[in-house]
């Protein structure tokens, strides 16, 4: 067995004369776990597609267990059988939960004994035990999302590839699905690659980072190789939302007061001084009605600007009154609990911790 | 996964095949009469034929045309006999070679009527000539058969004779129905006109008429005599000759001529018997009727002329309507069951192909399939019917089978309509949930096929919407089994022809009885398969 897993050369992939992918190359080895990040556009799902071998590249190639794949074969399951792939959204069938997990394993004509063993199994890895006799197209949004883990999973596949499995999911599935990918790459040396747009779930989970934008590689390293030093440029790709650079000074409490231009005065946990590139990602941002009493450290006041719907989640711009914006990200739950409205006034909060450097 | 295909697949096959063997009636000799409307719609013909029927146990089918079309009907070999009014096509018919005896079986007469307030003062002329003069004069509004039936014949005649030829094109005040005698009298009460009418369809529909009175009668140009044809077997050699020959030696016996003489409608005699009576048929056109008439009993001789007689059969109008409902449904079902059969598989072929290849040619191809499925989705009923009839007539291309007018053309009739129906539906259904299926399928090992075949099955709620807008399409479809069957009675008559023929004869009780059948089989049907389909959507859930 080589030691390379996944290689690509010069890969593109054009659509009606647009360059999706360009000169795209890279390698990744067995066992590793490589987060392909970059904005919307940047070419993540098409790279990941044309690794399942469900699209074909325009030129380039593409090289799996040192072998080179050939897109014009009429037998391209028997490779993708090795492979699993998990779509941004999931793609469930009109059937029981039991038997969505089940159809990788009864395509490979396994016997009924077998898969009711595997599906038991590979149900409880995402948490879903109980679940079997549900239509799958009943799930919610994160219990849809780990059936289509599951299925996918239950292939025992020795590549897998994720397109942004948990953007827009609940807290809970989306650690539960942290917590199977990182134990599949453990424990069992799945080679992973996983596009993704959440910086934290990136930092814990992969080994290295390939930096997709415009269909080129922007760069390809470990986190800190990418982040020690990370411009403004590379901060947009990360679509790292609330960056604002300001005159950072240490408090006597242990804290760091930053002036942000405007007037806007955020406190953070760390001990710097001088000029700092500051992220508050914005999950970590609550929203009051009021101006009651909070533990946060920062609280202000502001308008909504624009409300987006996503589900379980809503994405919420607030104007503070310094005229800056911040990325809000809040519950559906209690988005409705609070009423809210375009040019409705509220307070956000953040807890000093909750600011990170960049 | 070719196991779950193939159980559906057989049940289908085995149901079409009941339901569709179903069609086929115990036989008896069947004599095939295409009749002019005005004998059909006075009621005469029931009268008469259930007689012969019992008397020979050959049954009769009953064609009701225009005579002009009748003699069409006959002359392209899908009747054996005729029964006409229109001397001059009748003549044209036996010098081509089409007929070979004419007989004058009986006559009535024709009557001028009008509005009550008569604008032409016509009523009580003895002249018909002169009250269409008057009409035509002061632009009174006449409506017309134009059917090339015998009352529209007779009224050209007349028009010839006072040197006009009148024509909705020109004339304001001439209106062309073209339609039957029954419609165009109510056409006619309801816009307060004139029309030209025999007696006998005047007689069994004046008492819906209110607006309409008798005014012009007894001119010796509004004899109206009926002639029987027998179609030669010369040019059409399948026909039922001798059969034809039984059943008209049996309406010009003294037995026939009995029961023509004692018809009545609201106590009134409806047509005075012609056969026996030679001189009178010289005069009404029947030059060698003697000579006919020898002819006729010769060949019926010789055809050894045994009659078995066979116990009358009454069958009682419940009975009719089982019979017409059961007809409806057996044609329907086996309609859409077979073109199930075949749309399904077709169209999920189509809706599994992608299009999106690079070649123009290639997706102009699929373009092309998509409006033309599309297109023949649309198809109107009367030109399936009119597809059917070119093909099955005696003279198409299919005449050798002899299927026009049975239930085995209607349920064709309703595969062309069904089968873009299902084809076009089921094409939607697959197509739409085809990519990311289709993809999900593969991305998780399946085979190009097993990815196929899981794409049909998701669509499987969209294939049963397929299905019941056909049977939706099929039950209420009415134009081509008209023609395709010939709404024959106790044969080929349905629901929806039936309405029509009642709506015609003025039997609005009856045709109303009919439509709410009608739509209580398409309730029930389509509840059953509507339960099927939400069962389907909940899946598994409890």
């Amino acid at each position: 067995m080589t030691k390379i897993h996944v290689e690509t050369k010069n890969l593109c992939k054009e659509y009606s004369g647009r360059k999706v992918l360009n000169n795209v190359s890279f390698s990744v080895e067995r066992g590793e776990f490589l987060a392909i990040v970059g904005p919307n556009g940047a070419g993540k799902t098409t790279l990941l597609r044309i690794l399942d071998l469900l699209e074909e590249p325009t030129s380039g190639e593409v090289w799996i267990n040192g072998l080179r794949v050939d897109y014009a074969r009429k037998d391209k399951h028997v490779l993708r059988r090795s492979i699993g792939f998990v779509p941004q959204k999931p793609v469930l069938f009109d059937a029981s939960v039991f038997d969505n997990v089940a159809y990788g394993l009864r395509v490979r004509g396994l016997s009924a004994h077998e898969i009711e063993r595997r599906v038991t199994d590979a149900l409880k890895m995402v948490g879903l035990t109980g679940l079997e006799r549900r239509n799958a197209l009943t799930l919610s949004g994160g219990e849809a999302q780990r059936v289509s883990l599951a299925q996918t999973l239950i292939t025992d596949p020795q590549l897998l590839l994720l397109d942004e499995p948990t953007s827009n999911l609940d807290p809970k599935s989306t650690s539960i699905i942290e917590e199977t990918l990182s134990y599949v790459g453990r424990e069992r040396g799945v080679t992973i690659i996983m596009a993704s747009h959440d910086i934290l779930q990136v930092e814990n989970l992969a080994k290295r980072i390939l930096m997709l934008s415009d269909g080129r590689v922007v760069k390809i390293g470990t986190f800190s190789e990418l982040f020690n030093k990370p411009t403004e440029e590379i901060a947009r790709y990360m679509r790292l939302e609330n960056i604002f650079t300001g005159l950072s000074k240490t408090t006597e409490e242990g804290t760091s007061i930053i002036e942000v231009e405007g007037g806007l005065r955020i406190e953070a946990a760390f001990k710097v001084d001088g000029e700092v590139t500051i992220h508050i990602p914005p999950e970590s941002i609550i929203i009051l009605g009021s101006r009651v009493s909070s533990s946060a450290r920062n609280i202000f006041k502001g308008r909504i600007t624009q409300i987006a719907d996503y589900g379980s989640i809503i994405k919420l711009k607030v104007k503070v009154e310094s005229g800056r914006e911040f990325n809000v990200q809040i519950t559906k739950k209690s988005f409705e609990e609070m009423s809210l409205n375009i040019g409705s006034e509220a307070y956000i909060a953040f807890k000093a911790s909750s600011v990170r450097l960049i | 996964m070719l196991k779950t295909l193939l159980a559906p697949m057989l049940i289908l096959v085995t149901l079409s095949f009941a339901v569709y063997t179903s069609l086929t009636f115990p036989q008896r000799p069947i004599v095939r009469l295409a009749t002019t409307t005005s004998a059909y719609d006075s009621g005469l013909l029931d009268a008469l034929i259930p007689r012969f029927e019992s008397k020979y146990n050959i049954e009769v089918r009953v064609i009701a045309a225009g005579s002009g079309q009748a003699l069409e009907i006959a002359r392209r070999g899908d009747a054996d006999i005729v029964l006409a009014h229109s001397k001059n096509l009748e003549l044209e018919f036996i010098e081509r070679g089409y007929g070979m005896l004419r007989i004058g079986l009986m006559y009535n007469d024709f009557l001028l009527v009008g509005p009550l307030n008569d604008p032409a003062g016509v009523a009580g002329l003895k002249n018909i000539t002169e009250a269409f003069q008057r009409i035509a004069k002061g632009g009174f509004r006449f409506i017309s058969r134009a059917d090339g039936s015998g009352t529209h014949n007779l009224e050209l005649t007349i028009w010839r004779n006072i040197g006009i030829a009148p024509s909705s094109d020109v004339n304001a005040w001439y209106i062309e129905a073209n339609r039957g005698m029954g419609s165009v009298l109510r056409i006619a009460d309801e816009m307060e006109a004139y029309t030209l009418v025999d007696r006998a369809t005047w007689l069994s529909h004046r008492k819906s008429l209110q607006r309409l009175k008798v005014l012009v009668e007894d001119d010796p140009l509004l004899m109206n005599p009926y002639s029987l044809i027998i179609v030669s077997p010369e040019i059409n050699p399948h026909v039922n000759f001798f059969g034809a020959i039984m059943l008209a030696s049996f309406m010009v016996s003294d037995e026939g001529q009995k029961i023509i003489e004692d018809f009545m409608v609201e106590g009134e005699q409806l047509f005075k018997p012609l056969a026996q009576n030679i001189t009178l048929s010289g005069e009404l056109g029947f030059p060698n009727q003697a000579w006919e008439l020898q002819k006729l009993q010769s060949i019926a001789q010789e055809s050894h002329g045994e009659t078995i007689s066979a116990p009358e059969v009454r069958r009682t109008v419940i009975e009719e309507i089982l019979n017409i409902t059961m007809l409806s449904l057996r044609i329907s079902l086996s309609a859409v069951l077979l073109g199930a059969l075949i749309g399904v598989p077709l169209g999920a072929i189509l809706g599994l192909k992608r299009f999106k290849a690079k070649q123009t040619i290639l997706r102009l191809t699929g373009i092309t399939i998509r409006t033309f499925v599309n297109t023949l989705m649309g198809m109107p009923p009367v030109v399936a019917g009119l597809i059917v009839y070119l093909l099955f007539n005696r003279s198409g291309p299919l005449g050798f089978l002899g299927l026009l007018y049975t239930p085995t053309a209607m349920v064709i009739t309703q595969l062309i309509l069904v089968i873009p129906i299902i084809v076009g539906v089921t094409m939607t259904a697959v197509g739409s949930v085809e990519s990311t299926i289709r993809e999900r399928a593969l991305s998780l090992g399946a085979t190009e096929r097993q990815a196929a075949w899981m794409a049909i099955k998701e669509a499987r709620a969209g294939i049963l919407t397929a299905i019941i807008v056909a049977f939706g399409a099929a039950i209420s479809e009415v134009g081509g089994i008209m023609i395709a069957g010939g709404n024959i009675r106790w044969v080929t008559r349905t629901l929806t022809t039936a309405i029509v023929t009642e709506i015609e004869l003025g039997n609005f009780d009856m045709a109303i009885t009919l439509g709410i059948i009608l739509l209580s089989i398409a309730f029930a049907v389509n509840l059953a398969l509507t339960i099927m389909q939400t069962k389907m959507m909940r899946g598994l859930e409890k």
